[in-house]
């Protein structure tokens, strides 16, 4: 990941001249666009094999229910964000730790839908489901991990402000992880 | 962006956006579930959940992953 | 060595705990036997990586920091470095080279034991799992090398030079791409020793998905040079736009740049689809899904669709940086500035766009829907209008310009006359009435390899002898490199124009045994890639002989004008003692009143002996 490559580099980098942060940032945004074009693949395969067919019935109070968890995560993610830049570790901490909380409960949700799923991966509906929802919980779970390498760092105090980018990455990289949810939540279950 | 220490003014302003935002994206996946469940199967959902799901990825893409800043580093709230 | 020794335990503790976890949660919840080679090997082989990566030097020069720990600092003399974790894009280019050059010269072995098996009909050397082992290791290994040799092997020693930059945007990340590679090597020989997998490096399904493990180890190693390739793509395209140095425009880059720029984007844009393809396929096997098994309403037709959206696009990443090299040579070597520099950036960026809409013409027999013939036969034909301007452009370049007849110079010209035949005998394939007939004949081995090695690895081998001086701080011997350039253009034709005539007779490709009928022109081909390979004989001890000894190099042999070569032969650690101010354009040679093409300091403006 393009976090907090260089500070031994930066004497040597360009780093006197010109600020890290715009190369970074264009950095993790392409690296966004490229994992996009992944679970588009995937989706694109789910309507290529089953068409707008949806041919069970999944418990939709659970897919809102997950979905419900994850956008809110997302505005947590947020809040912490901007507390940390403005200095606000407290706040910023506090809302990182309901971001991991929310982002857990969503992988557990998806694990219970798993579990009480009447319909086998060789199924094609299966097919499309599981290799979707799995692929999409991979990317929930390194992104609780990251989150909480950066849970644990901001309690040292490492991130003062002006020196946020390690918590705004990957706060972005929550965010897209709830955008891919945004395509795949009505493409697996409203459709 | 505040460089220098702690502007309370500011911080209040950007986490007000962030539920303006958050309210909005509530109130699209409600209408999403909403027209799903009355709509029935179709073109017309498909385009429709289509549209929505447009819509919240660019509130979220605009602003909560701050995409303005990758042309212009100094904007933002 | 210490760091290799590191990485090979951690990589295989790693693989202990991934396999070992799903071999426990195998028997303990399954209740079923605790290995199974596919899913062990998808289960250990992530965790390997990891470890890996780690300990080659990833945990101790960056992974530290992401905890806030302190990092070591990096080697920055002595032949250790380049078995170590290393951020210097010279050495991680060095890196590449060489491990490529060496991949690529055992996959030239290999195909050499296909080429015996098939001088006569019938078997005699090899079994038939043999033959197709060793034709599936010589297409994916070659694919690699083609793919990743250009772009980060020269790609990564020049453009920052070019850039007048000190690094690459991300050298960790850079440092990371290369360390990903050696994987996937080992992954491809434990695969052949397990009994190598006959997919071909295509891994069409549904044989993909029922034949050997083979195939699993295949898979694996592929989706990790996918991602070599795109985190390799991000990196130049954030380098290109944000390194540069005062002064050098967009409309000043060299034009090797531009190549570079361009096939970044394809395999940051298109990568994808292989992995996704591969992907799918890994989950057919392992996780019993049905993404391509017909008799659970599964396409294969879905894989192919998948499968071309990448892979067509990946042969731009091969050849726009060897056509970008050959137009660098072309100049430097005709002393003329580059003909119509905007239109080859416009059809660069022309062929980027194009790239991704062409892909079924790989499909007309597979039996996709009829309506989708025509426009994917127009849209790969309009392809050939971009590729004809770079064309023009190298010849415009040459036209009536002093042509000095140096080693690479002479590979460069070569490419153009290789490039006409293989692009002229593309037209037939991209026709959907001729394609059913030459479809997987060897009229498509000969085209392909017309295009491929007569566009990119004749660029490569330009590339190493232009470059070579610069890289190593030494000449290579002249005699002996017009000795490999002759006999490798030759036999390069002797091989390939008879193979074009037992495509167009119907011989199959693919097929380690052919009627007896088509001996005649067999025989003469194994020969004649006997006499094509010896020419790497010359390559390989004047590469070796010149690096040990030959003689000192001047900082810019060739004259040439662009910034690589205004600086030390090798460059220093950062590149260059102070930054460079860019003031002209690359190629204005014989212009007597053009300005230079950088400012280096204080120094008296350097580039200008045209």
């Amino acid at each position: 990941m393009a976090v907090a490559s260089a500070p031994a580099h930066a004497e040597h980098g360009h780093g006197s001249t010109h600020s890290r942060i715009p190369i970074n940032r264009m950095g993790i945004w392409l690296f966004f666009f490229s994992d996009a074009l992944l679970f588009a693949m995937l989706a694109a395969s789910r309507f290529y094999l089953t068409g707008t067919e949806r041919p069970h019935e999944l418990n939709q109070a659970l897919g809102l229910g997950i979905t419900s968890v994850l956008l809110l995560s997302s505005l947590t993610a947020y809040r912490a964000e901007t507390a940390f830049e403005h200095g606000n570790v407290a706040h910023g901490r506090a809302m990182l730790l309901a971001t991991i909380l929310m982002g857990a409960a969503f992988a557990i949700g998806v694990g219970f839908e798993w579990s009480i799923a009447h319909w086998v991966p060789s199924d094609p509906f299966g097919t499309a489901f599981f290799s979707m929802t799995g692929m999409h919980a991979l990317h929930v779970v390194s992104g609780v991990l990251f989150l909480i390498v950066v849970y644990v760092r901001a309690g040292k105090g490492h991130f003062p402000v002006g020196n946020t980018w390690a918590v705004t990455s990957m706060v972005m990289y929550w965010h897209f992880v709830d955008v891919v949810w945004v395509f795949f939540y009505p493409t697996l279950y409203l459709v | 962006m505040a460089a220098t220490g702690h502007n309370a003014a500011a911080e209040a302003k950007a986490q007000g956006t962030g539920l303006k935002v958050i309210a909005i994206l509530a109130v699209l996946t409600l209408v999403e579930y909403a027209i799903a469940v009355t709509i029935g199967k179709g073109p017309m959902l498909v385009t429709l959940l289509t549209v929505a799901a447009l819509a919240k990825t660019w509130l979220i893409l605009q602003y909560f992953m701050h995409l303005p800043k990758l042309w212009n580093p100094d904007g933002g709230h | 060595m210490r760091p290799l020794i590191n990485a090979l335990v951690l990589g295989i503790a790693g693989f202990a705990f991934g396999a070992g976890a799903t071999g426990l949660f195998r028997v303990a919840v399954l209740g079923r036997e605790w290995w199974s080679t596919d899913l062990s090997w998808s289960m250990g082989y992530p965790f390997a990586l990891i470890g890996w990566v780690m300990g080659i030097g990833g945990w101790k020069y960056w992974g530290r920091g992401w905890f806030g720990l302190p990092v070591a600092p990096y080697e920055t003399t002595g032949w250790r470095r380049y078995l170590d974790w290393n951020i210097d894009h010279k050495v991680i280019g060095i890196q590449y080279i060489v491990t490529f050059v060496v991949i690529f010269l055992l996959s030239g072995l290999t195909v050499l034991l296909v080429r015996l098996e098939l001088m006569r009909a019938g078997m005699q050397i090899l079994t038939e799992d043999q033959y197709n082992a060793a034709m599936s290791f010589h297409g994916i290994t070659m694919v690699a090398v083609a793919v990743a040799i250009l772009l980060g092997g020269f790609g990564n020693y020049v453009v920052p030079l070019m850039l007048g930059a000190r690094d690459m945007a991300f050298p960790n990340l850079n440092s990371l791409s290369y360390w990903l590679t050696p994987p996937v090597a080992v992954l491809l020989l434990i695969a052949v020793a397990m009994g190598g997998w006959d997919s071909g490096w295509t891994a069409y399904p549904p044989l993909s998905v029922v034949n050997k493990s083979g195939q699993t180890l295949f898979n694996l190693a592929v989706f990790t040079f996918g991602l070599v390739s795109i985190l390799g793509g991000i990196n130049f395209i954030v380098t290109i736009a944000y390194e540069r140095a005062a002064g050098l425009t967009w409309g000043r880059l060299p034009i090797f740049v531009w190549g570079a720029l361009s096939a970044s984007l394809i395999s940051f844009f298109f990568t994808q689809g292989f992995a996704a393809a591969l992907l799918m396929v890994l989950f057919d096997r392992v996780l019993d899904t049905s993404f391509f098994d017909f008799k659970n309403e599964g396409s294969a037709l879905l894989y192919e669709h998948v499968f071309w959206f990448y892979s067509h696009p990946a042969v731009y990443v091969m050849v726009l940086p060897g056509f970008a090299i050959i137009l660098e040579i072309l100049a430097h070597f005709s002393r003329k500035p580059l003909f119509a520099y905007r239109w080859v950036v416009g059809a660069f960026l022309g062929i980027v766009a194009l790239s991704g809409v062409v892909w079924a013409h790989h499909m007309f027999t597979s039996g996709m829907a009829d309506y989708l013939h025509a426009p994917f036969l127009v849209l790969t034909e309009m392809i050939s209008i971009p590729t004809g301007i770079i064309f023009l452009a190298g010849l415009g370049t040459i036209w009536a310009g002093k042509l000095w007849l140096r080693t690479p110079m002479l590979f460069a010209l070569s490419v153009l006359f290789n490039f006409t035949i293989g692009g002229i005998t593309g037209i037939f394939l991209a026709d959907v009435p001729t394609d059913l007939h030459l479809h997987d004949t060897y009229f498509v081995v000969a085209h392909f390899h017309y295009t491929i090695v007569g566009g990119e690895i004749f660029a490569l081998m330009a590339a190493v002898y232009y470059w070579f001086p610069k890289i190593t701080g030494r000449m290579y011997n002249e005699t002996l490199g017009k000795l490999h350039f002759w006999i490798m253009f030759i036999g390069f034709q002797l091989v390939f124009i008879p193979m074009f005539e037992v495509g167009v007779q119907g011989m199959n490709r693919r097929v380690a045994d052919y009627p007896a009928e088509y001996n005649g022109l067999n025989t003469w081909i194994t020969l004649a890639a006997l006499f094509l390979g010896s020419s790497f004989v010359f390559f390989a001890w004047n590469m070796a002989m010149s690096w040990v000894r030959g003689p000192i190099a001047e900082a810019n042999p060739w004259h040439a004008r662009t910034l690589e070569w205004q600086t030390s032969s090798p460059p220093p650690i950062h590149n260059f003692d102070e930054d460079p101010v860019i003031t002209g354009n690359p190629y204005d040679y014989g212009q007597p009143r053009a300005a230079a093409h950088a400012r280096l300091g204080a120094a008296p403006a350097a580039g200008d002996s045209a």
